[in-house]
Order: C-alpha cells, then structure tokens, then sequence
C-alpha cells in the first residue's frame, strides 16, 4: 500500500474489523435468545473464537451461516460450567432460522378433518403430509421455557434438568413459525410418520396416549398440510 | 428476457425489512426499490412472500454483495446460479455488483474488500463480468468501491479502470458519489476530480449514502463508508454537479445501518429528487 506501515496497519484493521463485526450482527441476529442470556460483550467474545476455529461462512447468502454455533456453544468451556444447556438454546434458535426460510407448501391444506374426527380406526390409517419448512432437533435439556421466555426475565427463577426432548419448528400456512416441545422418545414415531408410513405402521411401538398428543401437537403448530386416506 | 418493470430515472431507496409493510401505503411515493440479493436466496418464507407483494407496485433493482467479481479465484457457480433465479422470478429493471472481492479459499468475508488496479485486475474483472453478464442473460452494472487505502501495485486510476472494464466487459458503471467522496478525502485526492472524468454515458445508475468518521489512534480520521446516516452536504453538492452532465439515470439513497423509519428515508430521496428537477429544467 501506498505509505508508511504503521498507516497500513491502521487503516488494514478498518478492513479487517468490518468483516468480524459484520459476521458477530449476523450471528447475533441469528440466535438472539443466546445473545441475551450470556450478554453482549461474551456473546462478542464466544462469536470471535467460533469465527477463528473455523466457523466463517462459505456462502454469499448468509441464512445459513452459523448452523455449526449451537454445537460449538455446548462445547464451549466459559460457558458450559454455568449454562450447560446454551447449546439447546442456540439449536431452538436455528430450528426456528431454518423454518422460517424453509421452502413454501404447494397447494392448500387439505383434508385434515380426518384427523381430528376422533375415529381411532379411521385416524391408525392416515398417512401424514407435512410442511416443507419443518424441522426437527433432539434436544438433551428441557431448554424450551427458556426459549419461549426469549431469556428474558423469569429465566433466573427456572430450573433446568436433563431430560431427553424435541422441538419442532415449522412455518404454518399462515407464514409464522411455531415451536412446540416434544416429550422424550418420539423421534422414531415423528420420523417413521414423516417418511410417509401410516400413523398406525409408525405408532407401534408408541403408547396410545402419546400418539394423540403427538398428532394434537403437530397439527396445533400447522405442521400437517395433508392427510390421505 | 422479459423486463416488465424498468428503473425510472428518479430517486429510489433500499428496501428494508422494517419498511415491508409501511412500503404498500406509499405507492406511487416510492419510485423504486432497490433489493439486497443475498437477502433473498432463502427457499421460501416471509422474505419471498414480500417481495411478491410489493412487486407489483414497485420497480426492483437488484443489488448483488457476494459475488466477488475482483477475486483472484473463479466464481461461485452456485451463487451465480442464484442470483439468475432471483432475476427470473422478479425481473428486476437493473442488476448490479461491486469492483470488490469477498471470497478466498472457500470461505465468504461478508465485506467489500479492495483490489490493486492494473491490467492484471482488470483482466480478471472483465473476464469476470463476461462471466456473469453470460449466465444471467444481461447487462450489469458494475460499482466502484470505497476505500481505506490504496495499493502500490496499482498502475491505473480508478475512473480509468472502471471506464475500460466496461468498454472491454460492456457492463455499465453503477457510480456511487459517496463512496468517490469517502476514497477522496481517505486517499487524499479530489473527488470532484474524479468524477470530471467518469464518462457520463457509461453510468447506468448512481448511489448516495451517508458514511461515519472514525478518529484512529494517532489523531488521523477516516471515512467509514457504513450507510448509516443521512447524506452529507458534500455528496449532494457533488452529485449536483454530476447530474447536470448525466442525466436520465436513477439515483438510490442508501441506508443500512441504523435504518431509520420509511418517512425519514424518503425525505432524502426527495432531497435526491429536487435536485434532478432542478438540473433538468437548466
């Protein structure tokens, strides 16, 4: 460059910090509950280290950009000790980004009278069509309170415990997207339903009850855009 | 290739999520938008749903970030296949990239970052925008960047540089007058200068934005091109100036930063407006 190297230097960091301050605004817009409950200056800090370990971007568009963080939160040592569950947090956040962006139902909803005509046997033989946008997390604390609080007050007062969960997230037919916690071990049944089998060939080994509080819960989140027979 | 809404050559603004729904209570206010392309590569969603609303009122410019067209490295094929499909589905009047590089080795640096301007740079450039121009099925326009320094091994000057790339490229100059303003007084030379010699009809849209200063350790100040603040007196008596010999070309008022509400973005853009009538009635 054209002057003295201590001129370069300064003028080099302008560069430089733009292309880490723009990246921490788009983490930070992505996951903004983490960004609460830790603050910003460490939410800064924990955002400088994911983005040296190798946690740039490799595409223009950035809706994409950070899906590795909540994986890198949960193993991140300052935080792990006081918030041991940040990183179901984080996964919540990107579940909720990819819903929102997710691609578009064709078509309208239909048929899901069936669904909630109460006939058992009318209801074992349906198979389910869901929302493109849906997407679901395994999760291994009961993080969604906190979540559904945005970090925001009350969270101090929660206590958090271990415990196998879901989350789905989709973007209903209305636009908006929804979350909805999800007892423990329902991923088999979810996927089985998900993968076009019949709510009775998916529901084997599931108990009764849980099947109708599943199928209660996904239809609630606008998650089933079609049903057949 | 179909182009059902052209740019009007009146003053635009930047579309902003913010401003979605306040936008659809001023047609016939706005002139036109100009649309981030990045913004709108997701597959579905609210983004998309917006823009197929306002579409049908509002003329697009579509404003490309992340191609890295002063990039050593070839281009990303799968950005450029985005972009087109961007193109395809909302048929914007104008499109348009930087004279910049932001992608190295894979990796994506969310930044307008400089390039030395020899023949060296401008080979690639021009076989960059061949590139593009050839995939998306069109002309676009090319915008000269702010910088913080400049580069030994630079052989040419900037309007030099950019007025060849688009003789050799056929691309047009999208010329930003703050971002010549923000190079000028950060490199020390004349903008009032450098746009003299910018050759009117090679411009095919122009930008205003208002930039921040930054005060560096050693007491020296620093334009930082942001977007963030209403435009200067400075970029508006300069692109006074330029518009008198340069007319017939839309104008975008930028704002990114600390975006303020849809009102105060559209009293500058007729700032911006004023100043094209008063030039066109002289």
């Amino acid at each position: 460059m054209v002057g003295d190297e201590s001129k370069f230097s300064r003028r080099f960091s302008v560069y430089r910090n733009n292309v880490y301050h723009s990246l921490t605004v788009a983490l930070s817009d992505a996951y903004p509950v983490v960004k609460r409950l830790v603050g910003d200056d460490f939410f800064f800090a924990m955002a400088r280290v994911y983005l040296d370990g190798g946690g740039f971007p490799v595409h223009a568009p950035l809706h994409d950009f950070g899906k590795g963080f909540p994986e890198f939160i949960a193993d991140f040592a300052p935080a792990e000790k006081s918030l041991p569950w940040l990183g179901d947090v984080g996964r919540i956040e990107r579940a909720w980004l990819q819903a929102y962006h997710g691609a578009d139902a064709e078509g309208d909803v239909m048929n899901l009278e069936a669904l909630s005509s109460g006939d058992a046997e009318r209801i074992s033989g349906l198979r389910l069509a869901f929302h493109p946008s849906l997407c679901i997390e395994r999760l291994s604390w009961g993080v969604f309170e906190v979540w559904e609080a945005r970090g925001g007050e009350g969270v101090a007062g929660m206590k958090v415990e271990t415990q196998e969960n879901f989350i789905v997230a989709v973007r209903g037919i209305d636009g908006n997207v929804r979350v909805g916690p999800f007892g423990g071990n329902i991923f088999d049944f979810f996927e089985r339903l998900y993968d076009g089998k019949s709510v009775m060939a998916a529901a084997r080994d599931v108990d009764v009850s849980v099947v109708g509080e599943v199928l209660g819960g996904l239809v609630r989140l606008g998650a089933v855009i079609g049903v057949k027979e | 290739m179909k182009q059902a809404y052209p740019i009007p050559a009146r003053a635009g603004i930047g579309l902003k999520p913010s401003h979605y729904r306040d936008a659809l209570d001023n047609v016939g206010t706005i002139a036109w938008f100009e649309i981030h392309a990045e913004n709108y590569m997701g597959a579905g969603g609210a983004p998309h749903v917006w823009l197929e609303r306002l579409r049908s009122s509002f003329p697009f410019s579509l404003h490309g970030v992340g191609l890295s067209l002063g990039g050593a490295e070839a281009l990303d094929r799968e950005h450029l296949a985005n972009l087109r499909t961007l193109i395809d589905r909302y048929e914007p009047g104008l499109v348009s990239e930087h004279l910049a590089w932001c992608r190295r080795d894979g990796l994506f640096f969310n930044d307008l970052l400089p390039l030395p301007l020899n023949e060296e740079s401008l080979d690639i450039v021009v076989r960059h925008v061949e590139q593009t121009q050839e995939t998306l099925g069109r002309r676009i326009l090319v915008e000269n960047p702010s910088s913080y320094f400049a580069f030994e091994t630079s052989t040419s000057e900037e309007p030099e540089f950019l007025s060849e790339l688009c003789k050799r490229s056929g691309c047009g100059l999208l010329l930003d007058i703050n971002n010549v303003y923000v190079s000028a007084c950060n490199n020390g030379f004349e903008a009032g200068a450098y746009l003299d010699t910018i050759q009117a009809e090679q411009v095919g849209e122009i930008h205003l934005a208002g930039h921040a200063v930054e005060h560096l350790e050693d007491g020296e100040s620093l334009r930082i091109d942001d977007h963030g603040s209403r435009v200067c007196d400075a970029v508006w008596k300069l692109f006074e100036k330029f518009a008198r010999r340069c007319t017939g070309v839309p104008v975008l008022v930028e704002w990114d930063t600390n975006v303020p509400s849809l009102s105060v973005m559209l009293e500058e853009a007729a700032k911006a407006d004023m100043i094209l009538e008063r030039v066109s009635s002289h």
